[in-house]
């Protein structure tokens, strides 16, 4: 036994020192893994997918967790996928060694095909997986998504339920810089017909002279106008995160916009931006609840305009192109204010800045149809911009603050339902029309009023005022007040107490009093009716206090409310 | 691994500090001290723990909009380090300090390659990290002037930054690769061998002596 002792030793010592080489030739690895997905795959940002340095790799088609839970390094593994109708076989990651108990990471960063940028309809497709390496079973594995047609747009990809911020709701916003196309050759033609028949030339760019990018701004506001585009008027940016139902939305292309002439306060917004980009300058897009406009930023000033003031002859007429920019410039003032005050429903969408982080447009082809529909678009600017009119070149007109009220003059004046306005009184024209006192002030909802409410109009006294009302996606005006008393309790502790009188133009008429443990604050009447699938209309009310004081002038503002 | 850290100090800002006014961090932007330290281990993971004290302003916000929801800590770093996985989190408070505490494991920030190269994607071209010694970095954060410490394992020889063709930086580094229980089996191999060399020229001494 003395004898041999060093010799069994030696063996074992051997044995034990060569068992993990040898066991890892001769032994398998065994790979747990775990996938998770995007609820869907929105085909208008495929050229995000398939960077795996856009916005540092957020955008993946799947993550793949893999451990090595076994004794044994797996070696040479290869995760490899494949997506029907539009990726065959490919390989998303090579990893030459996975040693026992060690994780890795493998994000799937898919190249999908031009073609998907043409896709208009969504579609349900099968992603197939197969984990290989010389030392394991292969793994298979399969899940189905979603891919979305290239107008649909989604603002994030939480669930409802994990959504706890504004900032988390609009998750998503930088990709909407995705639609905005300077390089669609379509668009790039219409942009050339701006810049030869309204512009008569532009040097804003390239001589980084503010004057000439208002210009530019009013210049592509004119040619919305002359080419009767109008806007669509329904919501085209989600409100607030309660929104649940905006969280997917239609937006179409620039060029569709363009082609098909109505676009929605996004759509209009990713038009003025693509124009500009294709100009070089520098494209922004404010982002509020429930709307959006352009704008540009040029030696670190920032300008805006109103692209939505185009209306159509349908909703109100139009804005010339100075009223519609300074509209946007008076909202911006709010809306830097807001953004200070740390809102983060406002924001503001720099398309150079996350066009560098990745958000890049698709691939569109040019087309024919679509060139000689700019055509005949482009033959309502010719000769209708009278000479001395602000959108011609500063050289002809310098001073950009002079008010432009020649384009307007051009365009056909809009057919407005005449409203009779008593003397002392002034027309509100947002949302829902009538008349108010003149003297009467515009105050600022607050916390006792829900998000549906958009504006609030009151006297100095705010013993009287009326409400504007906007609820997206309701029907039914009754529902609208269940809101309001929904809000209320929880905001005050007061409840609302109403009944139906009449329904008159459309409108359901309430007439109603908010009131707590049976003490009337508020008196007061609502007109509600259903327009575009959402509620709009007033409440005019007046304090308890004030006894009737205040009803000859609400029953006027009623009167004139169309 | 800057990338990650970062992305940490952002989280914490987007968390913590965004709720606040925009004049209120104007005029505090030193409202609040990080310290981390993110250590290496032989399988690739890596073990972060972050100290994060604030002044009483901060604290305060901290505490309406996160102190008594960790998760809300926990998601915001989830969806800064997004290509990478997160486990093991931990996330304590200490009120009388106006501090917290997390602890949370990176899996899959360091890869490993045909050659036995770990590799850090740093995600920059120029990345403020100083080397202090074979196995610790130091990484600055120039617009904060806060530094952060990276420790390697402790068989981690030639590390270094590289940049690959395209100018993007990696922390690099080898070290020799071991599966759980292979070190104790080579190793004691090793003792095993050696004990039998050493008793077979013994017995052939004491046999020798014997013979002469």
């Amino acid at each position: 036994m003395k004898k041999s002792l060093p010799y069994i030793l030696i063996v074992a010592g051997l044995s034990a020192f060569f068992f993990k080489p040898v066991l890892n030739l001769f032994s398998r690895a065994a790979l747990d893994i775990n996938i998770s997905t995007p609820p869907v795959i929105m085909s208008s940002i495929y050229k995000v997918y398939a960077n795996e340095d856009a916005f540092e790799g957020k955008y993946t088609l799947y993550k793949m967790v893999i451990k090595n839970n076994s004794a044994v390094d797996a070696k040479n593994v290869e995760v490899q996928y494949k997506v029907s109708n539009y990726i065959d076989w490919t390989i998303a990651e090579k990893i030459p060694l996975i040693l026992s108990g060690q994780t890795v990471v493998v994000n799937c960063y898919p190249k999908f095909p031009d073609e998907i940028a043409e896709k208009t309809t969504e579609s349900k497709e099968t992603v197939k997986l197969l984990v290989k390496a010389d030392n394991i079973k292969t793994i298979e594995n399969s899940f189905t998504i979603t891919v979305k047609g290239r107008n649909d747009f989604m603002y994030n990809f939480l669930p409802a339920e994990e959504i706890r911020t504004a900032a988390e709701y609009y998750d998503n916003v930088p990709l909407l810089s995705c639609l905005v196309t300077p390089n669609d050759p379509v668009i790039k033609y219409f942009t050339q017909q701006i810049q030869e028949k309204i512009l008569k030339g532009e040097v804003a760019a390239t001589k980084k002279d503010e004057a000439e990018g208002i210009r530019f701004l009013k210049g592509i506001y004119s040619a919305t106008l002359l080419s009767h585009m109008v806007y669509s008027g329904t919501s085209g940016v989600p409100e607030n995160i309660n929104d649940v139902n905006s969280i997917v939305q239609n937006i179409r292309m620039p060029r569709e916009v363009v082609t098909g002439k109505t676009g929605l306060c996004i759509e209009l917004s990713l038009l003025y931006a693509s124009i500009m980009a294709n100009a070089g300058m520098d494209p922004i897009i404010y982002l509020v609840p429930g709307h959006a406009y352009p704008g540009f930023k040029m030696n670190d000033q920032y300008y805006a305009i109103e692209s939505t003031a185009i209306g159509g002859e349908g909703i109100g007429g139009s804005k010339t192109a100075d009223e519609a920019f300074q509209m946007a410039m008076n909202n911006k003032d709010e809306f830097l204010l807001k953004l200070k005050e740390g809102d983060e429903r406002y924001s503001v969408i720099d398309i150079r800045e996350y066009i560098k982080m990745g958000a890049v447009a698709p691939e569109l082809k040019d087309d024919v149809f679509l060139r000689r529909k700019i055509d005949e678009i482009a033959s309502a600017f010719s000769g209708e911009i009278p000479k001395g009119s602000q959108i011609l070149p500063a050289e002809t007109e310098p001073k950009i603050a002079n008010p432009n009220t020649a384009i307007a003059q051009n365009v056909p004046a809009a057919k407005e339902k005449a409203v009779e306005i008593p003397d002392n009184y002034i027309l509100f024209k947002e949302i829902v029309h009538f008349a108010y006192p003149d003297d009467w002030i515009l105050v600022e909802p607050n916390k006792y009023y829900t998000p549906d409410c958009k504006y609030i109009i009151a006297n100095k006294a705010r013993s009287a005022t009326v409400e504007v009302y906007k609820f997206r996606g309701i029907a039914d005006p009754q529902k609208a007040l269940e809101i309001i008393n929904t809000w209320q309790k929880k905001a005050s502790g007061f409840s609302l107490k109403y009944k139906k009188i009449s329904v008159e133009e459309g409108y359901s008429v309430f007439k109603g009093s908010t009131e707590n443990n049976g003490n009337i604050a508020v008196n007061w009447i609502a007109a509600f009716k259903v327009s575009d699938g959402n509620v709009v209309g007033i409440i005019a009310n007046a304090t308890a206090y004030s006894g009737n004081k205040h009803e000859k002038t609400l029953m006027t503002i009623l009167n004139t409310l169309q | 691994m800057k990338t990650a850290l970062k992305k940490c100090f952002f989280i914490l800002l987007l968390t913590c500090i965004c709720t606040y006014p925009v004049s209120a961090q104007e005029e505090d932007a030193q409202g609040f001290k990080i310290y981390m330290d993110l250590v290496a281990n032989d399988k690739g993971e890596v073990i972060v723990d972050m100290k994060v004290k604030y002044n009483a302003l901060y604290w305060d916000t901290y505490k309406r909009t996160s102190a008594n929801n960790p998760s809300i800590i926990k998601n915001g770093l989830i969806k800064a380090f997004v290509k990478y996985s997160l486990t093991n989190f931990n996330v304590r408070n200490d009120e009388m300090e106006r501090t917290y505490y997390a602890t949370f494991t990176i899996l899959g920030l360091l890869k490993l390659d045909e050659k036995g190269k770990w590799i850090a994607e740093l995600d920059t071209k120029d990345p403020d990290i100083t080397k202090i010694s074979e196995t610790q970095f130091i990484l600055v954060d120039e617009d904060y002037a806060k530094s952060y410490k990276v420790t390697l394992p402790a068989s981690a020889t030639n590390s270094k930054i590289e940049k690959d063709a395209f100018g993007k930086a990696f922390l690099t580094y080898y070290a020799p690769v071991s599966s759980s229980g292979g070190n104790i089996l080579k190793y004691g191999g090793i003792l095993l061998v050696a004990a039998g060399i050493f008793i077979f020229f013994r017995n052939r001494y004491t046999k020798k002596t014997a013979a002469s």
